[in-house]
């Protein structure tokens, strides 16, 4: 009976001392400045190897820790903490030649040190530009290796790299070249033991005890799956970052991560790519209208991307510009923006959005005005058939597919009102949503099966943009893949975007994209429904998170992490 | 025994050279791969690196061509590398595995404990109210959507009464040792619980039928009429012959183990080989879901070895030859 009496008594304290165990601390009061900083995230980073890292995500996290070049900041202005000056034509550093070559030199810090203590130079440059241009090394696109005649390290801190004919992104890239050097006594040793063949399979960039970087922040562990840490780097040459720690939680599930937020575990989300989308952003914010969630704020941006409807130029319904242009006035756009994204996105006339610095509001605009359609589709010689939709003089039937990623909700909300907008003027649209791999690889990637419209968001991006998306020579023949992906061939277009690509001058660029947005308005290649906008959710207290409104760079919203804080 | 052991070894290689070759073709079938999602992010990719990158992984091969070096590969033990992840695939697998193995086996071991006591008592009782209320448990147990009952437990215990964290796998900077241990025992919590109750509810079914029918049996009858206690007609000769079927489905709940819990471990966060095998799946990182699946297929196959087996040692009228 005792016996009994005392495993009982044991089994009690036991289960008690385990209770207190896993029982969570109390919800004390966090200190008054706290120095570290928890962000949630839907998408996690396939590798930080700068020479590899490509997706959108990856490169938000590189400036953390690297010294990278291609950053800007909140007025756009490109910003490279790492050189003396950033090469301009304004102060020499960039001069141009006979025949539109270039010679552009650089001119390194001399305080850099990694993160190991050890000085970066031009040897480290050096040894990532033969990375860099080394046929068997496994990279993605190098189209600068054709333009690019020579580069030169005349001492520890100076780089001079010589063009054949004018290249606009000269400073906006190591050399033109790479994001981030590489330093050479970690990662050549790496390189030696498995080949350039196989550089994409080194540790570098993938494991934090074998990554370093010069940035302001050290990548100190990666529990995949679940977070990064990045811890401050006290030896950063412009000083320490103010907070000591910035980690980043991964939710596969975003329904979670509000979970997480309801629960209170996460100090902020920095929106996409990445974070927090907008419609968990919006729901968010009801939580806190609502009362049953504080001590959070939503913040909304102008994000660096366009939703559109993409043409198929290869069917031949949509070359008579009349039609294109009816079929955007029988949109009723604002009504989508106002009912379905409660007004937080806003109607693109334009090609580059309001807060573009080249924005050109005085386009061509395109209203939601179904007797205007009508009017145009009728001159077009499209007549209402028995069914109410359209024929031509061929007995060809009015109508469009359109493919988006299937499962998206708020996509298939905006295909289904746009299918009975267009319905009452005579046209169909049929809604075939595909999964997002087979959009991506069998039409978006190989051409294989293009349907007649794709949805996709469009990033617009202040530099590769114009030209990548829409100059002739990018719109392949069926079957093969090309970034102009709606096939589209404007001669007209194609002699400005060549007099674009040269344009060293950044105000004769500004001008070019402003005529440029002049032409487009007036053909509407594609059905530019809104622009995007970003939004975060953010602790109250924290701040200098300012995710900047425009390019699609990287650093969209880690441009500054040195200056992120907690007021309170 | 042993010839017919050896026979049935022998026999599981063509088996899982065959479940490859399919798995394989399977996979190849579904669009795209990691070179053409990482060529999605770099507008400015043409045709040339496309087929520059394909070429360097050997993607630009034919199906067979490239199964024949997967398999060739495997077999001397290299799974291989993944784009996904940037990481050696079995580096992958062993960093998650003791997560995955760590969260199946605490929800299977929970939903044994409950389902087996459960499933006895409700046999005992049949057609009583706690027999239905066993049943209408059980019933919902296994029809509820896995994430939908994840989530709602999240809300429940994590946001309404913060007992416990809402997914995730530890908290930054927790020393190790034993403070380390504790801290995932409290993430581990719900995510387990949901494993077991899954996993309980599917058992408690087995468990009440298979008692069920050994209590109808005639040695059932005959231990009575000696003038046995219930109590011992009931553990010793009843619950014996009815665990007798559930070595079958323990033996086959093995893989899952190993293969983790793919909805609970992406619901909750949870580093393990089923949140790996969701992620290269869509990812299109076939050669990380195929080195997970042939470690699956391995284990169902050797579990049913291995049930059947057990079956000879627990019934003696049971003899191979």
């Amino acid at each position: 009976m005792l016996r009994t009496r005392v495993h009982g008594i044991v089994l009690i304290v036991a289960a008690l001392a385990i209770g207190a165990a896993l029982w969570p601390p109390a919800g004390g009061a966090a200190p008054a400045f706290r120095k570290d900083l928890v962000l949630g995230m839907i998408q996690e980073p396939a590798g930080l190897n700068p020479l590899t890292a490509s997706a959108a995500t990856d490169v938000q996290f590189m400036p953390i820790f690297a010294a990278y070049s291609y950053v800007r900041n909140d007025r756009l202005d490109l910003i490279n903490e790492y050189v003396e000056q950033l090469p301009t034509i304004a102060n020499g550093l960039w001069k141009t030649g006979p025949g539109g070559s270039m010679e552009v030199t650089w001119k390194l810090r001399r305080d850099l040190k990694w993160h190991d203590g050890r000085p970066l130079t031009t040897d480290d440059f050096r040894y990532t530009w033969e990375i860099f241009k080394d046929p068997k090394a496994p990279l993605g696109a190098r189209p600068v290796l054709d333009v690019i005649t020579g580069v030169t390290f005349p001492d520890p801190y100076t780089m001079t790299v010589k063009y054949s004919k004018p290249w606009v992104r000269a400073n906006l890239l190591w050399l033109g070249a790479f994001s981030a050097p590489l330093p050479r006594h970690i990662v050549q040793p790496m390189v030696q033991r498995v080949g350039i063949e196989r550089f994409a399979e080194i540790p570098y960039g993938s494991d934090p005890a074998q990554t370093i970087g010069a940035g302001p922040y050290v990548f100190k562990s990666w529990l995949r799956g679940n977070e990064m840490v990045f811890e401050a780097n006290p030896n950063y040459h412009l000083g320490r970052p103010v907070l000591d720690r910035i980690v980043f939680k991964f939710f596969t599930d975003v329904n979670v991560m509000v979970a997480n937020f309801a629960a209170g575990r996460l100090d902020g989300s920095p929106p996409n790519p990445g974070g927090i989308p907008l419609a968990q952003a919006i729901e968010v914010e009801d939580l806190l209208q609502s009362g049953r969630l504080s001590g959070y704020r939503v913040e909304y941006y102008a994000a660096p991307a366009s939703e559109a409807y993409w043409y198929n130029f290869d069917n031949p319904i949509v070359r008579d510009r009349r039609v294109r242009q009816a079929l955007l006035h029988a949109i009723d756009r604002d009504g989508i923006a106002q009912t379905i994204f409660r007004n937080k996105v806003f109607v693109g006339h334009s090609y580059f959005p309001p807060t573009h610095p080249s924005h050109n509001p005085g386009v061509r605009k395109y209203g939601y005005d179904p007797v205007r359609a009508r009017a145009l589709l009728d001159e077009a010689g499209w007549r209402p058939g028995p069914d109410g939709i359209r024929r031509n003089a061929a007995g060809e039937r009015l109508s469009q597919i359109i493919s988006a990623p299937a499962g998206d909700r708020t996509r298939e909300r905006v295909e289904q009102v746009v299918q009975s907008q267009w319905r009452e003027v005579g046209a169909d649209l049929i809604i075939d949503n595909k999964p997002v791999r087979t959009i991506l690889a069998d039409v978006w990637l190989t051409g294989k099966r293009p349907p007649d419209m794709l949805n996709f968001s469009h990033p617009v991006d202040d530099f590769s943009d114009i030209d990548t998306w829409w100059g002739s020579w990018n719109a392949p023949p069926a079957g093969q893949r090309g970034s102009n992906h709606s096939r589209y061939r404007n001669e007209e277009w194609d002699k400005l975007i060549r007099e674009y690509e040269v344009a060293l001058d950044p105000r004769q660029r500004r001008e070019l994209q402003k005529r440029f947005q002049v032409m487009w308005s007036e053909e509407v290649p594609i059905i530019l429904l809104y622009n995007f906008v970003g939004a975060s959710v953010l602790k109250e207290g924290l701040t200098g998170l300012r995710p900047l409104g425009l390019s699609y760079t990287p650093g969209y919203y880690t441009w500054n992490t040195r200056a992120w804080r907690w007021s309170r | 025994m042993a010839r017919y052991l050896a026979g049935r070894l022998l026999q599981m290689v063509p088996l899982l050279v065959g479940i490859s070759f399919l798995l394989f073709f399977l996979l190849s079938l579904a669009p795209g791969d990691p070179v053409d999602m990482f060529i999605m992010s770099d507008p400015n990719v043409d045709a040339r690196n496309i087929e520059a990158l394909k070429h360097a992984y050997g993607l630009d091969q034919p199906m067979i061509v490239r199964y024949v070096k997967w398999l060739g590969r495997t077999v001397r033990g290299d799974l291989g590398w993944s784009l996904r992840f940037k990481q050696p695939v079995s580096q992958l697998i062993a960093e998650r595995l003791p997560n995955t193995l760590a969260l199946t086996m605490t929800g299977f071991l929970l939903a044994l404990m409950l389902a087996v006591p459960i499933g006895i008592y409700a046999a005992l009782r049949q057609y009583s109210l706690t027999d239905y209320i066993v049943s209408f448990l059980s019933f919902l147990g296994f029809s509820v959507p896995l994430f939908w009952f994840g989530i709602v437990m999240i809300y429940i215990f994590a946001v309404k009464w913060r007992l416990v964290p809402p997914g995730g796998f530890q908290t930054t900077g927790v020393a190790p040792g034993w403070p380390l241990v504790i801290d995932r025992l409290r993430y581990m919590l719900l995510p387990a619980a949901v494993v077991a109750f899954y996993t309980a509810a599917l058992l408690v079914r087995y468990v009440r039928s298979s008692m069920l029918e050994a209590l109808r049996q005639d040695y059932i009858r005959t231990a009575r009429s000696k003038g046995l206690r219930e109590r011992t007609v009931v553990n010793k000769h009843a619950l014996r012959n009815a665990l007798m079927p559930l070595v079958t489905i323990l033996s086959l709940a093995i893989p899952a183990l190993f293969g983790g819990a793919p909805v609970t471990e992406t619901v909750f966060g949870w580093p393990g080989t089923g949140q790996l095998l969701v992620q290269s799946v869509l990812s299109g990182d076939h050669i990380v879901a195929m080195a997970m699946l042939m470690i699956i297929a391995v284990l169902v196959v050797a579990a049913s070895l291995a049930a059947d087996v057990a079956y000879a040692w627990l019934d003696p009228r049971i003899r191979y030859e």
